[in-house]
């Protein structure tokens, strides 16, 4: 059984008019890339505020490494973050910063911020003022922040804003990096779908607060990819006669209402005859096969 | 609590405004000293020299007519006159610096969201608000402690030694003053934890000794209270602590200002517990 290093559970967060979460449920596991996807201002922020204690929540619960929002104080020296944009000291140096916040983790070894200015290719402009960074320098200095204390966890915030396309590469090497050699999970939100399906291997949808689905890679790359996609009110029936009249293996049944055929070159006329002459009712019968941004705008338009 | 009072200090000392302010006090003193007048705002037209409060029952005409030099000397001979004294109950100026220590060390933070770094790590809002509020009182009393120290260099290099106070005197009223401080510094606390913007807290916070005394004296005017209800406004507890105060006044004070610093913590901590942090 793996570890769970993040849980939510009915966590609700509500402004005076406004449902900035709404019942959400996420699980995060030890050594997870937990892509968090969602339109501007559909709760990912307020998740993440939420979680490390920013922002309060109004209803439900939550749990970092074992420990729930009200006992958690301590674990959050495992839990690394850059909640929103990267805001630092304009007056002091990336080094300066990063100095700053190593007196508050009570940390001594100061190779720790060479490591991390290392680790995002801040190095050679570690003595330039922070005011005088770019917006790419000032979201790694966030991520070097980040991974200063060497966490167990890290919540990063829309990390690959502002950053350009090297910047963006390098960057998922280095999630690549943490996650593989040094163990560590981490949750990403991003509203760059491409980017996050090339770093996570878990997502949850999200949208108006909602949390929409929670998915593996290994589920939104067969939601994603080209089927024949058989509506019908005997899903078991149906199943069994594309086995045995049709000699296909390579299917899913999604639900009691759903069966999705992968094996490449099926022809939707044969299955459909097939599985009517076999006295099925077939209710939708069609091909199918989205882009992560069409697979997102479907799961959007199902709820709005 | 300590290692946010150490990462505090190490970007206080990176500051220029910290530089600047204490530029300040020492130019406020050095002008003083030389002027052998407290640096207060007032109508400066209006201005009686310290010459008659300095010399009771000598005729106005023996000294109306000294030239600065003059004074200064006539003031030097003086030795009956504690200038030193004058120049502690004017302290309430110092609130002005404390709004800027408050800035540095509160407001600034919120001001360029670095508060979200420093409290979605394992640092608590209690352990923030106390480290933050304990760091800038201390502070503050070293602002207060260097003014005084400074003042009495001065005026032992300058101003000759019969007008300086001895040493346990300039620490009674240093003891004396630190509690009005204390208040002062627990209401800009207070304020820059619940507006938690730079702008506000400079609006509210300077003027706010203007319209706290119009208020006390409407107050006393409508009410129709005695003129000791106005001696425990804090810059009149400032300077009368200075001079002399009966042990019953010091200790009205003390309450006075150990109720204020409870209730703005109370107020300040309340409002920040729960707040957004953005």
């Amino acid at each position: 059984m793996r570890e769970i290093v993040l849980q939510t559970k009915g966590l609700t967060k509500k402004y005076k008019n406004f449902i900035a979460l709404n019942n959400a449920d996420m699980t995060v596991y030890r050594k997870d890339v937990y892509g968090l996807i969602g339109r501007n201002g559909a709760g990912k922020t307020t998740l993440m505020k939420t979680v490390t204690g920013l922002t309060q929540k109004t209803e439900g619960e939550f749990e970092v490494f074992g420990k729930n929002s009200s006992e958690y104080e301590d674990e959050k020296k495992r839990v690394g973050c850059l909640i929103e944009n990267p805001a630092f000291f304009p007056n002091l140096t990336a080094y300066q910063n990063l100095r700053y916040y190593s007196y508050q983790k009570g940390i001594t070894d100061l190779k720790q911020i060479d490591d991390a200015l290392e680790l995002v290719k801040l190095t050679d402009v570690k003595d330039r003022k922070f005011r005088k960074f770019s917006l790419g320098m000032k979201q790694r200095l966030g991520i070097a922040f980040a991974m200063l204390d060497n966490p167990d966890l890290i919540i990063l915030d829309e990390p690959i804003n502002g950053l350009d396309p090297i910047g963006i590469s390098e960057l998922r090497e280095t999630f690549r990096k943490l996650n593989e050699e040094r163990g560590i999970t981490l949750v990403i939100s991003s509203h760059i779908l491409t980017e996050l399906y090339a770093v996570a291997n878990r997502f949850l949808f999200i949208e108006n607060g909602r949390v929409l689905k929670e998915v593996t890679k290994d589920e939104l790359d067969l939601e994603c990819s080209r089927c024949i996609v058989v509506r019908s009110d005997d899903t078991k029936r149906g199943a069994m006669m594309i086995e045995d009249k049709l000699g296909i293996n390579d299917f899913k049944v999604i639900d009691d209402r759903e069966i999705r055929i992968y094996k490449p070159n099926t022809d939707p006329a044969e299955v459909n005859q097939a599985l009517v002459t076999g006295g099925l009712r077939v209710s939708e019968i069609f091909e199918s096969g989205v882009s992560l941004e069409d697979y997102f705008k479907q799961l959007v338009g199902e709820v709005s | 609590m300590l290692n946010i009072c150490r990462s505090d200090l190490y970007r206080l000392l990176r500051s220029k405004g910290f530089y600047i302010m204490l530029g300040v006090i020492l130019l406020i003193l050095i002008l003083s000293v030389a002027a052998m007048e407290p640096g207060v705002v007032f109508p400066i037209g209006l201005q009686k020299s310290d010459v008659s409060e300095a010399i009771e029952g000598v005729p106005y005409e023996t000294y109306s007519n000294f030239s600065f030099k003059e004074a200064r000397n006539f003031l030097l001979n003086s030795p009956v006159y504690y200038m030193e004294r004058d120049f502690l109950s004017q302290n309430m100026n110092l609130y002005y610096m404390f709004i800027i220590i408050a800035v540095v060390t509160i407001t600034s933070d919120f001001s360029n969201g670095s508060v979200k770094n420093t409290l979605s790590s394992a640092i608590s809002r209690r352990k923030y608000y106390m480290a933050k509020t304990g760091f800038t009182a201390v502070l503050s009393m070293a602002i207060l402690f260097f003014n005084l120290v400074l003042l009495h260099c001065g005026m032992k290099m300058f101003n000759s030694s019969a007008n300086t106070l001895n040493f346990a005197e300039l620490m009674k009223i240093y003891v004396f003053q630190l509690p009005v401080a204390l208040t002062l510094v627990s209401l800009l606390v207070c304020l820059s934890f619940t507006f938690r913007k730079t702008a506000i807290i400079n609006g509210l916070g300077i003027p706010f000794i203007i319209v706290f005394q119009l208020i006390l004296i409407i107050l006393k005017e409508f009410a129709k209270l005695s003129d000791k209800f106005t001696d425990y406004e804090l810059s009149s507890m400032y300077y009368f602590m200075a001079h002399s105060p009966s042990s019953s006044y010091v200790i009205k004070s003390f309450i006075i200002c150990g109720v204020l610093i409870l209730a703005f913590n109370i107020a300040g901590y309340t409002s920040f517990r729960k707040a957004e942090i953005r």
